[in-house]
């Protein structure tokens, strides 16, 4: 935050003068502290001559001055920073700049339903200052923690409006619902893409059960609270802060080009099929396409941010303002998003406080065609992509849609409106006892429009005649989706210390609801004029509607203690009992309680000699957290309707058909609660006058009766053949570090630098029934197959061991239908033929390690800050491959597979001959996912200030960042950090998939150009 | 002070006994727009729409649509993989070339899709055990589900050989029991098949009479499907018996041949059961489905090229057909003598000189803009003379072509074949059959000759790779077209592997 207040720099300055005349005989040293990192100055900062107990502080700008000897040494002290000592050396300015100590003790961290300080914590807590998050040009502030805190694993796309995959402590259950829970100001939920980063203030990340137990039932994947920014009596503050740059492509994948390709495939057939050419010179138009050129662009980002705030004694504001753009990589993506918050807090009267913290945001997509990345993937390079206005036609040959068409040929647009806030009532009746009701609403509109030109394939619109890539009928797609969520909290916290007894008690009770109605209506033949995209304006009967819902609500009690004896000994327990409606009338209730105890060693008498500590703690904790986070209802049986059969006669007299209905959908009734028990001990420490300080933590987190979709057999009639039920037992072990060293040589260099890095041990123990959970299949052959003793999503394959060189090879192994070229798998159980009982585990996406680095380096008015995040121990099954032979064989290829293959005059043992069919699954698909990325990169100038201050500028700094700019790693697909997979895969096996790399949307990175101003 | 302290601490606890005392409703949320198992069986229509549903699993694709097809034709000599060589033809081409494997999906979608209609016919059936409604109603209701229950489980024996028997419905947590997880002998399974069908001829009524609805199974129905599977059985008798009890009823062959897979022939006097469908079009999330019609049953055997687009009664048609798939094959085609008329019915024939125009004014482009030399004219829709999709005359995938099951030529051949074996009068209907074909004189009704004349009237209707195997002929004649069928081996196929693996390996697989 940059501020001025020239009231009372003139004030000072008197002072100044003042002190300057009245104490003659010593020298007058002035100068401005400032924070190392952003450059803002420090007010109230204690500067003492050493050895006096002559001092002062700096005032609202960080200026100060003393009158002291010549020879004197100075102290600048400052909560949150470390200590300096600086000699005076007949200097009559010291201008000194302070690191802040990054185990800030008295720094105050959100625990949920209050704030504690970071001293009396017994759980593992990590905070993240906003001004970190809002130094990255991304969308969300979950982006920009990577790498920050040990034991969070963000996962985040190259797609503009995505929400980034957030892991804590490993993947504690098997479902869709592994995300950590989100409090925004209060507010429950699962997405806070509408966050603006600039107004975050803190986020909080509660890591173990002692922490997240107060939020019971949705705590069991970690909690993140995110708390905004409020004003502060006193100070008028403007800030502005801007940032352009662009956003590309990195890591393509690079496709063979139409010789290789042609080569490739008529070399493939000739193993095959007919054995004549697939590809003939007929076929040939001199077209040399990449695909993915033709559909990619350079994308614009952008974002803008206005703040004002300030206020009086009896209220304060913070009203900030942000436009974000950002254009995504594929043609036409663009995402705009518009933010407004208003934090406004009242003091009524001395016991009674009004505070509202409201955000509206409004945001636009122009979505990116999915399947154009993987139709890019496939298509042929012999295919031109669009000559003139003419496209090439692609599906005439080889059955994929030309992807550039796709994109020109729709026009998809998303609006969203969301207000998201808070509104509560202080009331302190008694001293130490606060009562404290608040509402939270979260209210959540969604329209989409989706419109698909008209196009046939003739030759108006394709090169060549035919193909099956058209749209007969123009169609229009209106989507509402509304969604609207309530919570409301009454706690009552009391506060005492009786000498050296500090007692904080908070009981409470919250109601929460959820509401939603999605609404989609179809037509066809609506004109590609956009004024009169409505269902009416469709041809008539051609319209459609579906509507659907959703309900639940969840009902809550807690109670938690914190009990500290003389600032040594600490004690949390918090006790949640909770009720959801996602259940039935048995499994409705659960219990969450937690204990955590800590003892800061550091305070003891027998510690208060040595030197060598400056801080030291230790921690440990045990609690239960819970997990509802699945669809409503799944216990009941509910009926398949409208299921038609016509009887009655010829077609032309057919009336209506009967409407059937079927009792077909297998649940479990007995459906409940997946509950995850959680340990953790952890040790905080700090060395050499706290330069170097850090956290150990080890946990072990086990969830029990996680729920599950159980694969089941057809028998049943399923339709989809799997059931949701309790079914397993999941543990999560590990351990994290976390070191930082923060120190400056002499006046000019300043740096800090933080690692950390997190160990998790992933395993399934328990398996009701015993049986296997089968991943997706890419054509025949699930890929990963879940069981006790190994970690979720691990493959389950074929081991190639080689290549077949020669036919004596062939004839002394287990395949003797091969031909030299084929790769040879290990016939693991000996009985001489390769098939389903030699596949064996060979890894998971699941990394043993995750890590971060972070630093900053200032040098005078330069700064630098850097973060780097890495993983190590996963494995990728790289499915684009593997998919190749199911589809089409006219599907291109790698261009790195057709170059290498395996050929009589290439004989190798990596890359097998020239194939067309899909070929079984094999380790040959698994490669390691390991990677370091510099996540971001920014060098910032602050412009000196007598430059600024004639433009009554408080402070300027220049900067050019960079996102993503380079990844160190082995794996070939466009980018290891895998999302669940885009297509195929259903969302409740996202976890048994996310190693299955389909994605074929490129990773990214951004370089920009910004400015921060405060006025 | 202390006042405010109560009052205030009062207030909060009164709050929290508020929603307490409430909180029995707050959590009881019921689904949102979905029917509940329980709400549905109070509806007292609720057994006849259960058998409604059980009826609408017929046009799944792995019942009775394109994946039987794929199965039982393309895998045979009648028929080729056809459309362009890298198409995969939904596994018909490593059907077709016998390189299939347990992975090879369709067997699964067949298994899966065949178990989904026998899990709906079974509980169609433990909820009309348990109704109230009228008997009379309630039997012949449960004769219809046993119908339906018998025809699949005729397919999937003819499949796989023996497979899971399942006649009720287990609990998720009995599924597991080895009754359900292991494979019944095949002849436990043709046993549930004949009980079945012995119990829709006891109660079904026969075409015509009272509560007969057109397009539901009827007495006649199960009376001809049990005459085939007694064939299957070598119960000569019996076949002869129930076919012959099909001839007493008001069936007849249609006068032409080529009629009856045209939409003037739905329902005809030739038919016996077929899978009728139409353009119902259903709404759902992702826009108007076409739900009653078997999904690109058509489609997929329609030629396929680079078709110009094309302008009948004002109507406009772009592109091809269909996928080119299940193309009969050269051998099909020289096996009719001359004067067949069932050739012309059976097969499209395209050319490379010059343009093709079917029997509704459709203009089939030459060679190469149509892809194959023959397509299956059975499964022709025309889209400018019969019914069109639920989506439009463009929506090759949903058009509305009901599919022939089992016809009273066939009964009449299954009749020829059992006197043969019996010693009775097998000329007769054997001549009925070949006099609508086309010849006046049929002088030999030998087992060859009524096997010949099964294999030309039965052409691509999903029943020559059975037949072949039933009559012990696949091996020769396979091999004589170049097809390397294992005698031992090739008789079924492999029980797929993904359901062997959720069985735990209890599912034991055939030779494979």
């Amino acid at each position: 935050m940059k501020r001025v207040s020239t009231k009372l720099s003139v004030l000072t300055f008197l002072c100044f003068l003042f002190t300057n005349v009245a104490m003659a005989q010593d020298i007058t040293i002035k100068g401005v502290i400032t924070d190392v990192t952003d450059k803002s100055p420090l007010p109230g900062v204690s500067v003492l001559v050493k050895g006096t107990k002559t001092g002062t502080t700096t005032d609202a700008t960080g200026r100060y001055a003393i009158s002291a000897p010549a020879n004197a040494t100075l102290i600048f002290t400052y909560i949150g920073y470390i200590a300096r000592e600086v000699p005076a050396n007949n200097q009559t300015t010291l201008n000194i700049v302070l690191t802040s100590s990054s185990q800030e003790l008295d720094q105050v961290v959100v625990v949920g339903y209050g704030t504690q300080k970071k001293k009396d914590l017994t759980g593992a807590i990590a905070q993240v200052k906003g001004e970190e998050l809002a130094r990255q040009p991304v969308q969300t502030a979950t982006q920009a923690l990577q790498g920050k805190v040990a034991g969070v694993q963000i996962i985040s796309s190259g797609e503009p409006n995505t929400s980034p995959i957030v892991r804590l402590r490993g993947t504690g259950t098997l479902l869709g619902g592994a995300n950590p829970l989100y409090v925004v100001d209060g507010v429950f939920t699962d997405d806070i893409r509408n966050i603006n980063n600039a107004d975050i203030l803190t986020v909080d990340v509660l890591k173990d059960a002692s922490a997240a137990a107060i939020y019971g039932m949705r705590a069991a994947n970690g909690v993140i609270l995110i708390t905004t920014k409020k004003g502060k009596s006193g100070e008028n503050v403007v800030t502005y802060d801007a940032n352009i740059g662009f956003r590309e492509a990195n890591n393509l994948v690079n496709m063979a080009g139409a010789n290789q390709y042609t080569g490739y495939l008529n070399e493939a057939n000739k193993y095959y099929l007919t054995g004549v050419d697939l590809i003939t010179p007929s076929m040939l138009t001199g077209a040399n396409t990449d695909w993915y050129d033709a559909i990619l662009q350079k994308g614009l980002t952008s974002s803008q941010n206005l703040s004002l705030s300030g206020g009086s004694e009896k209220a304060t504001y913070f009203i900030s303002t942000g436009l974000l753009t950002d254009e995504g990589i594929q043609k036409g993506n663009k995402y705009t998003r518009f933010t407004l918050r208003i934090n406004n807090e009242y003091t009524l009267t001395k016991k009674l406080k009004f505070s509202n913290m409201i955000s509206y945001t409004n945001g636009k997509a122009k979505g990116a065609q999915l399947d154009a990345f993987t139709n890019a993937y496939r298509a042929a390079p012999i295919i031109a992509s669009k000559v003139g206005d003419k496209y090439g036609n692609t599906s005439l040959f080889g059955n994929v849609s030309n992807p550039l068409l796709s994109i020109d040929k729709v026009d998809n647009t998303a609006l969203q409106n969301r207000i998201q806030g808070n509104f509560a009532l202080d009331y302190k009746p008694i001293e130490g006892l606060t009562l404290r009701s608040s509402i939270g609403l979260d209210l959540n509109y969604l329209k989409s429009t989706d419109y698909g030109f008209k196009y046939l394939p003739d030759l108006s619109t394709f090169l060549q005649l035919g193909g099956n890539q058209s749209r007969p009928n123009s169609t229009l797609k209106l989507t509402k989706n509304d969604r609207m969520s309530w919570i409301w909290d009454n706690t009552a916290t009391y506060t005492k210390t009786i000498e050296k007894h500090s007692f904080t008690v908070l009981a409470g009770m919250t109601a929460e609801a959820f509401q939603s109605n999605d609404m989609i209506g179809d037509a066809r033949d609506v004109p590609a004029n956009k004024d009169q995209w409505f269902l009416s304006a469709g041809s008539g009967g051609s319209q459609s509607v579906s509507n659907t819902g959703d309900k639940y609500n969840r009902n809550s009690y807690l109670a938690r203690i914190n009990y500290g004896y003389d600032n040594k000994y600490l004690l949390t327990a918090s006790y949640r009992a909770d009720g959801t409606s996602k259940f039935g009338a048995n499994s409705r209730w659960d219990y969450f309680p937690s204990i955590g105890l800590g003892w800061n060693i550091s305070n003891e008498s027998f510690m208060a000699d040595q030197k060598i500590f400056s801080n030291l703690k230790l921690r440990g904790s045990y609690g239960r957290l819970g997990n509802d986070n699945i669809p409503s209802s799944l216990y009941i049986s509910t009926a398949a309707i409208n299921k038609p059969y016509y009887y009655g006669g010829k077609l032309d007299q057919l009336g209506s058909p009967v409407l059937g209905i079927r009792l077909e959908d297998i649940i479990d009734d007995q459906l409940r609660w997946e509950v995850t028990s959680e340990y953790d001990a952890g040790l905080d420490f700090a060395f050499l006058n706290n330069r170097l300080s850090g956290t150990i933590d080890y946990y072990n987190k086990k969830t029990n009766n996680a729920l599950i979709f159980v694969n089941i057999p057809a028998i049943l009639g399923d339709p989809d053949e799997k059931v949701l039920t309790n079914a397993a037992t999941v543990s999560n072990k590990g351990l994290e570090l976390s070191l930082t060293w923060t120190d400056q040589i002499g006046e000019d260099w300043k740096y800090s630098i933080g690692g950390n890095i997190a160990h998790n041990k992933n395993n399934i123990n328990k398996l009701n029934g015993g049986q296997p959970l089968l991943g997706d299949k890419i054509g025949n052959y699930a890929i990963t197959k879940s069981d006790n003793g190994g970690p979720i999503g691990s493959y389950f394959l074929l081991e190639k061991i080689g290549i077949f060189q020669n036919q004596a090879q062939i004839d002394a192994s287990a395949q003797k239908d091969a031909r030299a070229g084929d790769i040879i798998y290990r016939d693991l159980n000996g009985d001489g033929k390769i098939d389903d009982n030699d596949r064996a585990y060979f890894g998971s996406y699941q990394p043993k390690y995750t890590y971060g680095l972070n630093g900053s380096l200032s040098y005078k008015s330069f700064d630098l800050n850097f973060g780097f995040f890495g993983t190590q121990g996963g494995k990728i099954y790289n499915g684009k491959k593997a998919i190749r032979g199911t589809n089409q064989l006219t599907d291109n290829i790698e261009a790195s597979v057709a170059r290498d293959r395996w050929t009589p005059n290439n004989p190798n043992n990596n890359v097998p001959r020239a194939t067309i069919g899909a070929l079984p699954a094999s380790t040959y698909f698994v490669e390691k996912g390991d990677y370091l990325r510099l996540n971001n990169l920014t060098v910032g100038y602050t412009l000196p200030k007598t430059l600024l201050n004639k433009a009554r500028i408080a402070n300027l700094r220049v900067f050019l960042t960079a996102q993503n700019l380079f990844t160190i790693t082995s794996y070939t697909g466009f980018t290891p950090e895998l999302q669940p997979s885009i297509t195929g895969a259903k969302e409740e096996n996202a976890n048994l998939n996310q190693g299955v790399d389909l994605n074929s949307y490129p990773s990214t990175r951004t370089f920009a150009f910004g400015v921060n101003v405060g006025f | 002070m202390k006042k405010i302290f109560y009052i205030t601490t009062l207030t909060l606890i009164a709050s929290v006994v508020l929603i307490a005392s409430c909180k029995r409703s707050f959590l009881d949320v019921p689904p949102q727009g979905k029917t509940t198992e329980q709400q549905a069986l109070i509806d007292p229509d609720a057994a006849d729409k259960l058998v409604v549903g059980a009826y609408n699993n017929l046009y799944l694709p792995g019942t009775l649509g394109l994946k039987l097809v794929v199965i039982a034709d393309v895998t045979s000599d009648d028929s080729d993989k056809g459309s362009v060589s890298t198409d995969n033809g939904f596994d018909g081409i490593f059907l077709d070339n016998f390189t299939y494997t347990p992975n090879t999906p369709i067997f699964n979608d067949f298994w899966v899709d065949n178990y989904k209609g026998i899990a709906s016919a079974n509980k169609a059936l433990s909820v009309l055990e348990k109704s109230t409604i009228d008997v009379g109603i309630r039997d012949r209701l449960s004769g219809e589900a046993r119908f339906i229950r018998a025809l699949l489980y005729f397919n999937m024996v003819r499949t796989f050989g023996g497979v899971v028997k399942l006649t009720t419905v287990p609990t998720f947590a009995q599924a597991n029991n080895d009754e359900f997880q292991t494979r019944a002998s095949k002849d436990e399974i043709y046993k549930v098949i004949t009980d079945d069908l012995l119990y829709s001829v006891a109660n079904l009524p026969a075409k015509g009479a009272a509560g007969a609805i057109v397009g539901r199974a009827s007495k006649g129905a199960a009376q001809a499907l049990l005459s085939k599977v007694y064939l299957y059985q070598q119960n000569w008798q019996g076949a002869y018996d129930m076919s012959k009890a099909v001839m007493q009823q008001d069936y007849d062959l249609a006068p032409v041949y080529a009629d009856i897979f045209r939409e003037v022939g739905v329902n005809n006097i030739e038919s016996i059961f077929e899978v009728q469908t139409g353009p119902y079009a259903n709404q759902t999330a992702s826009g108007l489905a076409c739900d009653a019609v078997s999904k690109n049953y058509s489609n997929f055997q329609g030629p396929r090229g680079s078709f110009p687009t094309q302008v009948i009664g004002g109507q406009t048609y772009i592109g091809d057909l269909g996928f080119g798939l299940n193309t009969p094959s050269a051998n099909l085609a020289d096996a009719y003598q001359p004067g067949d008329v069932r050739k012309a019915g059976t097969i499209i024939f395209t050319s490379d000189v010059a343009t093709t125009t079917l029997w509704d004014g459709f203009i089939i482009p030459k060679r190469p803009d149509v892809v194959n030399e023959r397509y299956n004219y059975k499964g022709y829709h025309s889209p400018f003379l019969e019914t069109k999709s639920c989506l439009g005359i463009n929506d090759k995938d949903s058009k509305p072509k009901n599919i022939r099951v089992i016809r009273f030529a066939e009964v009449l051949l299954i009749n020829a074949e059992a006197a043969a074996h019996i010693g009775q009068d097998a000329m007769t209907p054997l001549a009925r059959v070949r006099k609508r074909a086309g010849f006046t004189t049929t002088t030999s009704a030998t087992i060859a000759d009524i096997w010949k004349e099964r294999r030309l009237e039965l052409a691509m209707e999903a029943d020559r790779f059975f037949d072949l195997v039933r009559t012990g002929q696949a091996a020769a004649v396979m091999n004589a077209v170049g097809k390397p069928f294992v005698t031992g081996k090739h008789e079924v196929f492999p029980i797929p592997q993904k359901q062997r693996d959720l069985s735990g390996g209890r599912l034991t697989q055939n030779n494979y």
